[in-house]
């Protein structure tokens, strides 16, 4: 069943690519019915899911069996939201796509193969598979900003692929290094969770986590190896940046927890500390730093660093060696991942509607934006709750998620979590700024003739809104399958609790 | 959820307001001019009031309280199209969402540490530095959301003042039903910050405070709807300070109490916007004929006296609940609170005389009255009489019974009886006042209050809201570029100028260090591995090779040589044979 889910959209594309280019049109349909399908799967999957059994859906297929190498796939309270996050947003993607205009056979076809990858990195229980997923993840996003992107387009997607490449190194060397400490030798992460490699191997230990926590932290991304991300959102087409900020950046917090975690539970405490300090500097840094941003784009980046900087802070507090109940660890945790999935569908939305801003003004410029709701009524409203979602107000994914944080994180780490909190405040600002320069005072000579949302357009929202709504307004739906699966993760910690 | 005798009095007040503020809504908006989003906005206000006056979860508080300031943000920022009313409204929102920061605070505390929202458990099972940090949370909530010192400022942003266009009838509609809703927050919380010793303590001065310094503001202003918001913040400083003495039954008092008055004042002030596109004090006179509805000068009187605390009107009844507490207490604070109920009853009396006085003699030529449509007429009369009516009841608590009654209702510490001569007092007062501001008026100055009693600069001071913009800065950059600072006093709003200039600053400076040396960083690292590249290209691969042709070299000259010593003489390659086998005997003997 997984193994169908993850690579339909690869075998979809590979029978795609045998028509004829011109049919564009056709593209696009398939490409929307594929992903529709996706997500008709992971419903599916979900509805036999039991929550609280541990990994379920598991397929096991010796690989490379010298190495210890098998095609090991399986999904978890952790990462079964994720994966139902991902082909929701591709969906929403796909129906965006239907109003793309150029080499839409070769968008389509590259659209599929990051789904298929994409899934691939949550499913994956071997660290060689999920690895490879990685890695061709990031190949196939840097064709879509290499050939879709703007004007520098070029120079971005090299800088990404470079800079998130040199995470890869790290996070190679790390899984060597996992490997190398197991005994017998396995890249199972299913077996190295239950082996606990690194359990009294002191500085080696440090240097495995290290390894990984620069790897993931580089794709997450926290300050200070960020500076990537913000180009490459630039310059990358809207689905683009939806996938990327949506699903990509996912990647490596969900790392974080699977394999820093769950792998290194006792390197992790040691330094959680580091990752509390770090995700709150990232949370005030990036909130501050789009407050000054100057492009609606380039500010949606950065509220992203703020939105993973909650899932770092979140996943630090709840290894940091105090007093607390496991109740509570795992609460931070449980935020962590809802955050992971509310951002994935709130800020994959934001950015698709920056490009329905592109495409209607053809700047991303503030100064260059304004009064646009006199035209584009709908495209205002959608901006507007997917805004006021994005910054934490009950009744949307993120108010859930941001809570249970806080609540999570400040019996342990209570400075940290106090002074995340005015990253609220400061985002609200941002966001309320943000409205108002596109959006109110006078209506432009230049932009009389723009149309409001279009069909495509007005789906991909729907679908992204009705998710993020949902989990605002009925979140035990969500809750319940992510919380034992955090608690499992907690157990695994060597923190004491009463 | 629960449904207690405090929720069974905050929501019917509610659900009464609510009922005003619709019917004015609905009967007074045109349909063009927004009228549907105004009622959205204002039932979902409603709502979450209604939720929040129900619940005694700190998580429940927190919800209600993000969508009430979302509303207010919506309402005080109506008219889109124009970017100051959309900056105030974007103002207010932070105001309130600091707020809401608090309440996080005290929510995330609660669950985090003691495991429940519920307020009661919290505070009985919160450790002690908790309990504190949860007590700050929500003392700062309530500030903000009650429009304390130093936060009164936004209850002015949904108002506009003199240099700026007027605000939409949405603001005093959204008003109404707020004034009901900040002071409540703390009647619930009362038992967490009773843990404390010095928590109460501080609630009440920051009450007494805000309603002596925004009574005087109130006092000054030349507009009816800034008037009425500065006075809304000095009323829920009333409050506050009932709440900080424990007077929970008289606390809640004044909130119904006030709620229905202020209600039908900030009503009467929309119809006359609406109708008269004024509410200038100065010209309350003129606009009222235009306003055409039976009795609306006697309504707004019934408003404006039981503000004053005219007995026997509700303001004077509750008012008198507040003082005995504060008697029962200290007397310094009673002296101020008795001040700032002086002056509550001056400017309530400054807006009755002007609304019901004719106007100045060269005005006298009124314009016609508009020809109104009876529907509108009727459902705006209609929501001023059941305002009216609702503070008519709420006098009733003046005898003794009715309180005993209504404290019982309440719950909280039992209320005190208040001495006899405190209410003759508080009446004689009031009426006093009235009287004062009507010889004052007959002066025929517009703003009499200004001449002669206080210095110019101190009025001037008042009517900018004592400077609380200015103020604020003044504590945010202490030591820090003092002269600039200086020189934006000027700028009315230069604290949020400020704020906001400071934090660009910041992000300016972190974004243009982001992109350049952070991001450089990287990049100088590849443009260095290419001049290394270059380099090794031009000098290292020189040597490099240079190095790899002599290796050949050697290795060529090496076969040459080593083809030498088969010269084909059978004698040298014995003698070969020889050295070799002497040099092997000579390694193993040295091996041994």
């Amino acid at each position: 069943m997984l193994t169908l889910l993850v690579f339909l959209p690869l075998l979809a594309a590979l029978a795609l690519a045998f028509l004829p280019a011109a049919q564009a049109s056709a593209f696009r349909s398939l490409a929307v019915i594929v992903t529709a399908i996706e997500v008709v799967l992971v419903a599916l999957i979900w509805s036999s899911f039991e929550a609280g059994a541990g990994i379920q859906f598991q397929t096991h297929i010796e690989w490379i069996p010298t190495l210890g190498v098998a095609y090991h796939v399986g999904v978890d309270g952790i990462s079964l939201p994720l994966v139902a996050m991902t082909s929701i947003l591709f969906l929403a993607s796909a129906v965006y796509t239907l109003a793309h205009e150029e080499r839409v056979k070769e968008f389509v076809l590259l659209l599929l193969v990051l789904e298929t990858t994409c899934l691939g990195v949550f499913v994956a229980l071997d660290l060689i598979v999920f690895y490879l997923f990685w890695d061709l993840t990031l190949i196939a996003m840097f064709f879509i900003i290499a050939l879709w992107g703007h004007e520098d387009r070029r120079r971005a997607a090299l800088t990404f692929l470079i800079y998130t490449f040199v995470g890869s190194l790290a996070l190679l060397l790390g899984i060597i290094g996992v490997y190398l400490m197991s005994e017998p030798r396995t890249f199972d992460m299913v077996a190295l969770s239950a082996q606990n490699p690194l359990a009294e191997t002191g500085g080696v230990g440090a240097l495995i986590l290290l390894a990984l926590g620069v790897g993931f932290a580089i794709k997450t991304p926290i300050f200070p190896v960020h500076t990537w991300l913000p180009p490459a959102h630039v310059e990358a087409p809207a689905v683009g940046s939806a996938i990327l900020a949506g699903v990509l950046l996912k990647m490596g917090t969900y790392g974080f927890v699977r394999i820093a975690m769950a792998i290194a539970p006792e390197q992790w405490t040691t330094y959680a500390m580091a990752a509390v300090v770090l995700g709150v500097f990232s949370v005030l840094y990036g909130a501050l730093v789009a407050l000054g941003q100057p492009s609606l784009k380039r500010l949606v980046a950065y509220t992203s660093i703020n939105h993973m900087g909650y899932v770092v802070l979140a996943i630090g507090a709840a290894a940091v060696m105090v007093p607390a109940s496991v109740d509570v660890r795992a609460l931070a945790v449980t935020g962590a991942v809802t955050q992971m999935v509310a951002h994935g569908l709130v800020t994959g939305l934001l950015f698709l509607i920056t490009g329905m801003v592109y495409r209607r003004t053809g700047t991303y410029e503030f100064e260059r934006l304004g009064g646009l709701v006199w035209v584009t009524p709908w495209l205002a409203t959608i901006m507007s709750i997917t805004a006021i979602a994005s910054f934490g107000i009950p009744g949307f994914a993120h108010f859930v998620a941001e809570l249970q944080i806080f609540a999570g994180s400040i019996a342990t780490v209570p400075v940290a979590a106090i002074l995340a909190m005015l990253g609220l405040l400061i985002t609200a600002g941002v966001f309320v700024w943000t409205i108002q320069r596109i959006f109110f005072g006078p209506s432009r000579e230049e932009f009389s003739d723009v149309a409001d949302l279009t069909a495509s357009e007005a789906i991909a929202a729907a679908i992204l809104i009705a998710a993020f709504v949902f989990i605002g307004v009925y979140p035990a739906w969500l809750l319940d399958v992510i919380a034992p699966a955090a608690s499992n993760v907690i157990e695994l910690l060597p923190v004491g609790g009463p | 959820m629960i449904f207690d005798g405090l929720a069974a009095i905050m929501s019917i007040t509610l659900c009464i307001i609510a009922l005003a503020v619709g019917l004015v809504a609905y009967g007074e908006l045109a349909r063009e001019q927004g009228r549907t989003r105004c009622l959205v906005f204002l039932t979902l206000l409603f709502g979450a009031s209604l939720a929040a006056s129900m619940t005694t979860s700190l998580l429940v508080l927190l919800i209600t309280w993000e969508i009430i300031a979302l509303t207010i943000w919506q309402l005080f920022g109506f008219s889109w199209q124009r970017p100051w009313r959309v900056r105030s409204g974007a103002r207010a929102y932070l105001f309130l969402r600091t707020g809401d920061i608090g309440l996080y605070v005290a929510a995330a505390v609660g669950f985090g540490v003691a495991g429940t929202f519920e307020i009661s458990q919290v505070a009985a099972e919160l450790p002690s530095p908790w309990l504190e940090v949860a007590a700050v949370g929500l003392i700062v909530s309530a500030a903000a959301k009650s429009a304390q010192l130093p936060f009164s400022l936004w209850m002015r942003d949904g108002f506009g003042d003199e240099n700026n266009p007027m605000g939409h009838v949405s603001a005093p509609l959204a008003a109404s039903l707020l004034v009901v809703a900040g002071g409540y927050l703390l009647v619930r919380c009362y038992e967490i910050l009773a843990a404390l010793e010095w928590a109460l303590p501080v609630l009440t001065w920051v009450g007494v405070a805000t309603a002596l310094l925004m009574g005087l503001v109130a006092l000054v202003q030349r507009d009816l709807r800034l008037m009425l918001a500065s006075s809304s913040a000095s009323q829920k400083g009333f409050i506050l300070m009932a709440v900080g003495l424990g007077a929970l039954p008289g606390a809640v008092a004044f909130i119904v109490a006030h709620g229905f008055f202020k209600a039908l004042l900030f009503i009467s002030a929309a119809i006359c916007q609406q109708r008269g596109g004024t509410t200038k004090l100065a010209l309350l006179a003129r606009v009222r004929p235009q306003v055409s509805i039976p009795g609306f000068g006697l309504l707004f009187g019934v408003g404006a006296l039981a503000l004053a605390g005219v007995p026997p009107l509700s303001g004077w009844v509750v008012k008198d609940k507040v003082l005995a507490a504060a008697l029962d207490v200290d007397p310094l604070m009673y002296g101020l609170s008795l001040m700032a109920a002086i002056i509550t009853a001056l400017y309530a009396s400054k807006m009755a005389w002007l609304m019901w006085l004719p106007p100045p003699s060269e005005d006298r030529d009124v314009l016609p009255a508009p020809v109104e449509e009876q529907t509108k007429n009727r459902l705006s009369l209609a929501a001023m009489v059941v305002l009216a009516a609702a503070t008519l009841v709420m006098s009733t608590l003046v005898i003794s019974p009715v309180h005993t009654q209504w404290a019982l209702l309440v719950g909280g510490p039992a209320a005190l009886a208040p001495p006899l001569w405190q209410l003759v007092l508080m009446g004689l007062t009031a009426l006093a006042a009235l009287f004062v501001v009507r010889r004052w008026h007959g002066t025929d100055s517009l703003e009499p209050w200004s001449l002669g009693i206080a210095p110019r600069w101190f009025v001037d001071w008042l009517e900018r809201w004592l400077d609380l913009d200015r103020l604020l800065l003044a504590f945010a950059s202490v030591g820090n570029k003092m002269i600039r600072t200086l020189k934006n006093l000027d700028d009315r709003s230069a604290f949020v100028e400020f704020g906001r200039r400071t934090t660009l600053g910041v992000s300016a400076m972190l974004s243009s260090l982001d992109r350049k040396l952070v991001f450089d960083l990287p990049r100088q690292t590849a443009l260095a591995t290419l001049a290394i590249a270059r380099w090794t290209t031009k000098r290292a691969e020189v040597v490099v090779e240079s190095a790899v042709e002599m290796l050949t070299r050697a290795v060529r000259e090496g076969g040459h040589n080593a083809r030498r010593p088969q010269t084909g003489l059978l004698h040298q390659y014995y003698a070969q044979a020889t050295v070799v086998l002497a040099m092997l005997i000579f390694f193993l003997w040295l091996t041994k």
